[in-house]
């Protein structure tokens, strides 16, 4: 088996290889989904596009207020999960970030590549669209946006094209009245992948009623699923034990999950049952109030 | 140069008792531990395996021309060219029935049908795909169980030979079934025990298979001499099993076969007896030059596992709470080559009543070959197994004869003088006090404390003993320095658990020297003196015992020298603080190396030899299984999620019997480690098949406990001879088999539920808290549910 790794000095070079290669090559970043595949034999390209060599501004956190913010795709989970911005305007964000397996994956997983590996058991992906994230990709000749919730597709595809790179992870300002947390539950060891996670976003007005609901339960299809009728239940309601068993209901019963080595389909839909209602009991929770994002 | 600042502390004389770091902390942190990993030779060719794709297949053909023709390519071995070799063709460590590579048949996913050797990996890769194999698929057998019934398909069409490798080892085969080993314990008369008794207690009981997962994978290099000698670098727990089982396959003498066995990366079993390096060997003889074999982290999943367990136990009780019989079917699935199991199966078998005073017993364990990968030792030894099984059950009596469950064992708990279930009699056992300390410490018989909404706290004990292996042998010598340092020779492997530490401590001690004085080398059978193995928690006690005496030895020899250079007899001399003097007149002696140089005796050798005694009937099971018992006790306090099954361990104790803690420092990690490993396999690990195909043989679907997932509290303690000179007993296994039926015992404590098969996932206890919902009102923790019920 001969790799060859190619090395563009900039993304738009990055996108016009993948487009000259096609299936046979594969972007890598951190590596640490790729390499599992390429070792387990899951993969087998040709050539590895590697981003590292890349002269473009891939590394950088970027926060402006009003703005939003932008994670470039190479920037690790870890300096994410501590970067001042974050922690201080997203900091659910922050929190998930830092529940995505160990240190040591951290620190050489990219936000990015977490984005485009689309792996379903993954924990960032629910809280980013909760929070209406968007990702920046760049082709040979031109960049768009995809809104992250158009952006997965199935169990490891996207909407990015064949010969486009993604560049940028982008949240928009939240709020000030938004409230978000995110929900890991692993049925083995606490660095597993998740068997399901809740994310959840909320606005509420001044007299306590929802006016914004999202809800995003990752790890239980192929792409992280939200239910519109069931977030639809919250809206001018008040936190309520009853209103959120009713949501939870109704994305169980709306969620046909998976069975996989983490949990039978059985499981997952009762998991859903009980851990929606809590990721909402949570994000409403007074103690979590003073936390933001 | 490099120098390095150690630990302060360990240039004073040492003793036995004392904390001290391990004696290779530095090169561990730095990673400059040389492991066998690192090891390369010049000219070494790599080795990569064809695996089979079938559980279970005859090989109709097998084509390696395509691969030999692959440039980089030395050798290719198959079936058909290892017949032509004229070496021994399958090997064993009790059964020979593993063949270098497979000769007919196939006979489990991942069984190895060929072997390249060639100058690096990838083209030893790309030269599997060109070996053409043409397989005729058979029936399989997964089960030990079914494996055992009549018309099961037959993994062995005839019997394998087998020889008396160790004493201990007893076994009972058939012609035309898959029975690997049945051992048999025939205590008193269990019809009459069960008439004695007023209740009757039936269950069965399961764990699964579950991997080792040491850091370093099995590795092997092996490399011919000029003059026919054979030289293996090999990362095992025994090397002189090793090194006698490739002398038989290769028809040499012993002296002729050098093992050499650096620091292990982890092993937990996995590395004991023979495994690649038969095939290293031979690859190395066919290709004529060195050769090395390393593993991958899917193919350690496929060479040694964890048995998988069903056992069926039958226990009589009298109202009182007095134990009067106990009859226990234990199936273990051997996977597809016997390997250790033919003493596995005993011991787990001996194991399965606990440690409790029962006059009739019988007990079955029956070793099965499947169609699965090989299964062989694993920390505990088929102690966790067995105890999952009888201390939940011991448990579910108390509960329902309304004896609290602690207070039931008290009861039972074998004391110094009764007989155990092989009769022989238990002397130096402590359960009573490891018991009632560990229930202590979770609290108790004292108010629970008050559980989050949709949660139940429960609290749960468990006791459990393990043999140690007899009758044993461990060789040691001591070489005492021209300067007075001293070197220990010995075969014990180090393999993380710091036995080198514990050597060298123990000898130290003898000359008074500090812990920076003593080198103790790596096992190699060229220099290092016989070892039966690094296994079964006996180094401390078996190999610690030899290297005292080895110790003590060299003492006499400077004792006769320095008789006369001090005008003394040799036994009013004393040595101490590295010094050689009359009793009474410390300052007045010599220096050891000052009595070395001035006889010009330059060196010092002693001997230091230790066997163990004991064996059990072959009918009965009965005699002296262990020298001395292993024995533990822990206790748990869980808070179940009733929603999601989820069981957070709040607090868990463990407390053993160690004799003599030779490092106290090094004891208590030992029992930390063996914990988090009971708790890995307690909650979650679990190798899953499909038929017969393995679908999680890696570390992201396998997972293994990390730091993050100890229980709230995680404490331990180790109780002494009162006398302050217990035997030293090791500690690489004790605190493991309590583990999973203490937590078993504490989330029937808080639900009311009983889970009888490993492991505890949360869906596993969802599910059955959902079938206690469904078929009753929710009940109370502490209800006593009647054996109709059950």
């Amino acid at each position: 088996m001969d790799l060859e790794i190619l090395t563009p000095s900039s993304v738009a070079e990055a996108a016009a290889l993948r487009a000259e290669h096609g299936d046979e090559a594969k972007v890598i970043a951190g590596g640490t989904a790729l390499v599992l595949m390429l070792r387990n034999r899951l993969i087998a390209p040709r050539y590895l596009i590697s981003l590292n060599t890349v002269a473009d501004p891939l590394r950088e956190i970027h926060y402006q207020p009003g703005r939003g913010l932008r994670m470039g795709a190479l920037v690790p989970i870890a300096r994410a999960e501590r970067h001042p911005a974050i922690r201080e305007r997203y900091p659910a964000l922050a929190d998930t970030y830092h529940q995505v397996a160990n240190i040591r994956v951290r620190w050489a997983a990219t936000v990015g590549g977490n984005c485009t590996e689309a792996d379903y058991a993954s924990d960032p992906p629910a809280l980013l669209i909760a929070l209406g994230a968007r990702v920046r990709v760049q082709g040979p000749t031109a960049a768009r946006e995809i809104p992250l919730e158009a952006f997965f597709q199935d169990f490891y595809e996207t909407a990015l094209g064949p010969d486009e790179v993604l560049t940028e992870v982008l949240v928009p300002e939240p709020p000030p009245d938004l409230r978000a947390h995110y929900l890991k539950f692993v049925t083995r060891s606490s660095e597993d992948r998740p068997c399901v996670g809740v994310a959840v976003a909320a606005r509420r007005d001044a007299a306590g009623r929802f006016t914004d609901l999202r809800v995003v339960v990752g790890a239980v299809a192929g792409t992280p699923q939200r239910v519109p009728e069931a977030e639809a239940l919250a809206r001018g309601e008040r936190p309520s034990p009853p209103l959120f068993q009713a949501i939870g209901d109704a994305y169980a019963r709306a969620i046909d999950p998976i069975d996989d080595i983490r949990g039978s389909a059985w499981y997952r839909q009762r998991m859903i049952r009980v851990l929606v209602p809590r990721a909402l009991a949570a994000v409403t929770d007074a103690t979590s109030e003073q936390r933001g994002v | 140069m490099v120098l390095r600042e150690r630990e302060p502390g360990t240039s004073a004389p040492v003793v036995v008792g004392q904390a001290l770091p391990y004696l290779d902390a530095v090169e561990r942190v730095t990673g400059a531990v040389p492991y066998t990993l690192n090891l390369e030779l010049p000219g070494m060719l790599h080795v990569k395996l064809l695996r089979s794709p079938h559980p279970h297949a005859r090989i109709r053909r097998i084509d390696p021309s395509g691969a030999d023709r692959v440039p980089g390519v030395a050798y290719v071995l198959t079936g058909p060219r290892l017949l032509e070799l004229g070496i021994g063709t399958h090997y064993g460590v009790v059964i020979q029935d593993k063949p270098i590579v497979a000769i007919d048949k196939v006979r489990y996913v991942g069984d190895i049908v060929a072997a390249v050797a060639a100058v690096d990996e990838d083209t030893a890769l790309e030269a599997l795909e060109h070996i053409a194999v043409e397989y005729e698929e058979l029936p399989a057998v997964f089960d030990a169980e079914e494996a055992l019934r009549p018309g099961a398909p037959l993994l062995f069409e005839t019997l394998p030979p087998q020889r008396q490798t160790f004493a201990d080892i007893i076994v009972h085969r058939a012609e035309g079934t898959n029975l690997c080993n049945h051992f048999k314990l025939r205590k008193g008369d269990v019809a009459q025990g069960f008439a004695e008794a007023d209740e009757l207690f039936e269950d069965v009981y399961s764990t699964p298979a579950a991997q080792h997962c040491p850091l370093e994978p099995h590795v092997v290099l092996a490399q011919w001499e000029p003059d026919g000698r054979l030289v293996v670098w090999s990362a095992t727990q025994t090397p002189y099993s090793v090194r006698a089982d490739l002398a038989e396959l290769f028809r040499l003498p012993q002296a002729k076969v050098r093992v050499l066995t650096a620091t292990l990366g982890g092993a937990y079993g996995a590395k004991s007896y023979i495994h690649l390096e038969p095939l290293a060997a031979t690859l190395a003889l066919a290709a004529r030059r060195p050769v090395k074999l390393v593993l991958s982290r899917q193919e350690e999943f496929l060479e040694i596992t964890k048995h998988p367990s069903r056992i069926y136990i039958r226990t009589g009780v009298k109202r009182d709470g007095t134990l009067t019989a106990r009859e226990i079917r234990c199936y273990w699935s051997a996977g597809a080559y016997a390997d250790i199991s033919p003493r596995l199966i005993k011991n787990g078998g001996y194991a399965s009543p606990g440690p409790y005073r029962i006059p009739h017993i019988k007990v079955d364990s029956y070793g099965v070959y499947t169609n699965l990968p090989p299964a062989g030792a694993f920390r505990g030894y088929g102690a966790p197994q067995a105890h999952w099984a009888g201390e939940c059950q011991i448990d579910d009596i108390a509960r329902a004869l309304g004896i609290d469950p602690v207070e039931l064992r008290l009861r039972n708990l074998l004391r110094d003088g009764d007989a155990f279930a092989t009769s022989e009699q238990m002397h130096d056992v402590h359960f009573h006090e490891l018991l009632r300390e560990a229930a202590a410490k979770v609290g108790w018989g004292t108010p629970k404390p008050a559980p989050r909404p949709g949660k139940a706290i429960g609290r749960g004990v468990a006791v459990a003993l393990k043999s140690t292996v007899t009758p044993s042998t461990s060789v040691a010598a001591v070489r005492v320095e021209a300067d007075g340092s001293i070197t220990v020779l010995s075969s014990t492997v180090e393999m993380g658990q710091g036995a080198k530490g514990i050597l060298a401590q123990i000898a130290a001690e003898k000359f008074g020297v500090g812990y920076d004085r003593v080198r103790v080398v790596d096992p190699d059978t060229d220099i290092t003196p016989y070892d039966q193995s690094t296994t079964s928690s006996r180094s401390t006690f078996s190999m610690g015992t030899a290297v005292q005496y080895a110790a003590e030895d060299a003492c006499n020899q400077l004792r006769e020298l320095a008789a006369g250079l001090l005008e003394a007899a040799p036994g009013d001399i004393e040595i101490a603080g590295g010094r050689v003097f009359v009793k009474g007149s410390p300052d007045q002696g010599l220096p050891i190396g000052h009595v070395l140089a001035r006889t010009r005796r330059q060196q010092v050798l002693g001997h230091g030899t230790f066997v163990t005694e004991g064996g059990l009937d072959p009918e009965t099971g009965q005699g002296v299984a262990a020298v001395h018992w292993h024995h533990a006790a822990g206790a748990a306090e869980v808070e179940v999620d009733l929603e999601t099954g989820q069981v957070e361990v709040l607090r868990y104790h463990t407390e053993v019997y160690v004799g003599r803690a030779v490092n106290p420092r090094n004891a208590r990690l030992q029992n930390e480690g063996s914990v988090i490993l009971g708790l890995g396999q307690t909650f979650f690990e679990e190798m899953r098949y499909d038929d017969g195909q393995l679908v999680n043989g890696n570390l992201a679907d396998y997972m293994i406990p990390s730091f993050e997932d100890l229980p709230g509290s995680l404490s331990s303690r180790f109780v002494e001879h009162p006398s302050g000179r217990g035997e030293a007993h090791g500690l690489g296994e004790t605190a493991v088999p309590p583990v999973a039926a203490a937590i078993g015992n504490a989330i029937r404590d808080a639900t009311g539920v009983r889970i009888r098969d490993l492991p505890l996932t949360p869906e596993r206890v969802l599910r059955a808290l959902e079938a206690q919902r469904a078929a009753r009102p929710p009940a109370a923790s502490s209800d006593h549910q009647a054996q109709g019920e059950r």
